[in-house]
């Protein structure tokens, strides 16, 4: 049969990777003998301003230079209004071709989206492959539809469902790359990398299914809790297809949680040692399994980076969302991985029911914390309880979110229309409608989530000091000097993304009024506040090779170095975070601080005695750096 | 748990190659912690060497795991400031991404022993 996959316009980002989904199903039911094409209108519209009003021309085009027997659409939640619009348009196009929906949202919410979607044919529950072959196989033969197994559909007018029939072995899929040639051309995605990119990155799928019961998760549940992993030999034989066509060198390994099998990684690094490839690889991990034995041989075979959930520095939290990690284990596992220079992300999610804003205090103290021993990204999202998560099903008193909307949104602003059908539909559009949490009011954890993700990456010092003098109170101290002077907007942060200095040059007005008017604050911590901001603001300038002649409290100056007074030991301060020793007024003392250029982008900082300053312009070493 | 020491970092292709065939040279190996970057290097005396795994090569240099025999002395080298003038480095994290020199890998050492006879095959071949 003749099937045509399609994918709506994503995001609005510059770089494009394949849709994994539709190219696992692509090859799958090529493997079957059916003839496909995929058509990714997230790549069709890149770069192109009228995007959201020709999304639905270019998929019209395809259905007519095609004419496929079936038309298979996926969605990603925040996607789901334009893959709706796209049922339609083929429907349109041609009465007879068949519409199935499939993938996050509509494979978790079949018979919700076969109610909203009249145009929608078919709706397939979870994984896909199996069900979606075996619909096409009882299409052609006249069978009945009763034995798909996982297919929503319509019978009189009344929705009925069919039963799973277990999940799909993975060794099963055929060499994805390579069978779907002539379905998908690779190499427009490979146009899309961006010149200068450390790295050319792309997605490959690993395998499925993370065995936690984390509360907030939809992806465990869709892939029913299974761990599975596809045979190594394959994975690495993408990576070599990927490398060698396409010169992809980094490759992020999609699996919910592939290390949970420590003999699965083991054989994966040996492999990726013996293959010799000059590529690097990234995949999710825990911070409760230990991996100390393997990180080594994984770091020698191309492991970059991790991510990690780590989601709450609350103990109470941390059992109600049944995740269960501990602060101890996570400090070990990013310090370990810090040590062995593999990179993390750590992300949090915030907003839950019951959550406080002292629990989310020292969620965000943790995240500044984690970033000085070495985590390389900290993230924090607002929870939003998207189906099948198991809180989703809890029903808990929410109300739309419309900013949660404006951030995920495939296109940069939202009609007013889109706005109106995701509000009308709870239901359906659960994930938007955010429910009310003891930590703040929707609109103050939006400004949460902005300020302090950019705070931390821009000055982690400052928001690791600030959240050990403020304790509890960081969260509603933050609160308190929003009310009064607004936050940061995502349009002032986004204004600028050269670098974090525009954005630290956004935090500090805040940060300095925040400091200043907190009350509990004795005054040897605002002068330690004082000093840090101080460091990481000479030290972003620096790094970003702003002219520091004129800068407050400049010392001293060379080619490729510069020297300021400080009032505070910052590397006495660096030291009591990373020991987790306690601040004291004995930090605040006169020093000064040299920053250092050795080569092109390697910096170094260090501390020393005002009175060597004098001394420093002829420092054979300061003349090398000056040289190199 | 049995464990053994070593260093995790980057070699020159062909060195990498040379010493995980287990052709050592005469004199020290440098090894480097961070790719394409001499900011710190782990200096080891070839005898000291247990056996190394080959990972892989890019833009020149080849990702080893070199093991270390029991009682091994290696040299860190961190270029740096001296401390003539008392300057104590900031440990950063934003600016150096400080990393301890040996790791200790939890695996029996004839294990160890095994992999990288394989490894040393392999790389002959």
């Amino acid at each position: 049969m003749r099937v045509l996959l399609t994918h709506p316009p994503l995001n609005a980002s510059r770089e494009v990777t394949p849709p994994l989904g539709l190219c696992t199903l692509g090859s799958w039911l090529r493997h079957q003998g059916h003839e496909v094409r995929i058509i990714d209108l997230d790549l069709e519209i890149k770069g192109r301003p009228d995007g959201r009003d020709i999304y639905l021309r270019l998929l019209e085009r395809a259905v007519a230079d095609f004419s496929p027997a079936a038309v298979g659409i996926t969605s990603m939640y925040n996607n789901s209004l334009q893959a709706e619009r796209m049922a339609r348009a083929v429907k349109a196009c041609d009465p007879s071709i068949v519409t199935i929906g499939g993938g996050s949202h509509f494979g978790a919410l079949g018979p919700q989206a076969l109610r909203r979607i009249p145009e929608l044919d078919f709706a397939i529950e979870g994984e896909g492959e199996q069900a979606f072959s075996a619909l096409l196989a009882a299409l052609e033969s006249g069978a009945p539809i009763s034995q798909v197994p996982r297919l929503h559909y319509r019978v009189n007018g009344q929705l009925s469902a069919n039963p799973s029939a277990g999940l799909l072995n993975l060794a099963e899929l055929p060499q994805m790359w390579s069978t779907l040639d002539g379905s998908i051309d690779l190499g427009r995605y490979a146009e899309t990398v961006l010149e200068g990119s450390a790295r050319r990155t792309i997605y490959i799928e690993a395998g499925r299914g993370c065995p936690f019961a984390c509360t907030f998760c939809a992806t465990a549940p869709f892939w029913e809790r299974r761990y599975r992993v596809k045979p190594v030999g394959r994975i690495v034989d993408e990576m070599r297809f990927l490398y060698e066509q396409f010169g992809y060198d980094g490759f992020m390994l999609v699996h919910d949680l592939l290390t949970v099998d420590k003999q699965f990684i083991n054989d994966f690094s040996d492999a990726m040692m013996e293959s010799r490839l000059p590529v690097e690889w990234m995949a999710n991990h825990r911070t409760d399994i230990n991996l100390h034995g393997l990180l080594p041989k994984m770091k020698t075979a191309g492991c970059w980076a991790m991510f990690f959930g780590v989601e709450s520095a609350s103990p109470r939290l941390q059992k109600e969302m049944h995740k269960g990690l501990k602060r101890e284990g996570v400090v070990s596992t990013i310090r370990g991985l810090s040590d062995l220079g593999i990179a993390s992300t750590c992300s949090f999610v915030m907003g839950f029911p019951d959550e406080t804003s002292e629990e989310l205090s020292s969620t965000i103290r943790m995240g500044a914390e984690l970033k000085l021993i070495g985590a390389g990204m900290i993230q924090f999202h607002r929870l939003r309880t998207w189906p099948p998560a198991p809180l989703s099903r809890t029903m808990l008193p929410s109300k739309f979110d419309l900013d949660s909307l404006r951030l995920e949104y495939p296109f940069l602003d939202v009609p007013h229309d889109d706005v109106a059908a995701i509000e009308k539909d709870p239901e359906f559009f659960a994930g938007y409608f955010a429910p009310y949490t003891q930590a703040g009011t929707f609109a103050q954890l939006a400004d949460v989530e902005l300020f302090f993700t950019q705070a931390v990456a821009a000055a982690p010092l400052t928001i690791a000091v600030l959240g050990r003098v403020m304790g509890a109170s960081l969260i509603d101290s933050f609160y308190a000097v929003v009310s009064h002077r607004g936050a940061i907007t995502r349009e002032d942060v986004e204004a600028d993304t050269t670098s974090m200095l525009p954005i630290w040059m956004l935090l500090r007005p805040f940060l300095e009024e925040w400091a200043a008017g907190h009350p509990a604050l004795e005054s040897w911590e605002r002068e330690l506040v004082r000093g840090v901001m101080a460091y990481e603001e000479h030290r972003l300038r620096f790094v970003n090779g702003a002219d520091v002649t004129a800068d407050e409290g400049i010392a001293a100056l060379g080619d490729h170095w510069s020297a300021f007074f400080s009032n505070v030991d910052i590397a006495a301060v660096f030291d009591a975070m990373q020991t987790d020793q306690p601040l004291t007024s004995a930090l605040v003392q006169d020093s000064a601080v040299v920053l250092v250029n050795h080569e092109m982008n390697s910096y170094r900082a260090y501390t020393t005695d005002v009175s060597h300053l004098a001394g420093l312009a002829n420092h054979p070493f300061l003349l090398e750096a000056a040289a190199n | 748990m049995a464990e053994v020491n070593a260093v995790v970092g980057y070699l020159p292709d062909a060195a990498a190659r040379a010493l995980a065939s287990g052709k050592y040279p005469a004199g020290s190996i440098e090894v480097r912690l961070e790719p394409g970057n001499d900011n710190m290097h782990v200096r080891i005396d070839p005898k000291d060497i247990a056996g190394v795994l080959l990972g892989a090569s890019k833009k020149g240099e080849s990702g080893v795991q070199v093991f270390l025999n029991d009682g091994a002395k290696v040299e860190t080298v961190a270029s740096g400031l001296a401390d003539d003038f008392r300057l104590r480095p900031i440990k950063d994290p934003i600016l150096w991404p400080y990393r301890p020199p040996i790791v200790v890998i939890y695996a029996p050492p004839t294990l160890i022993k095994e992999l990288v006879q394989r490894a040393a095959q392999q790389s002959r071949e």
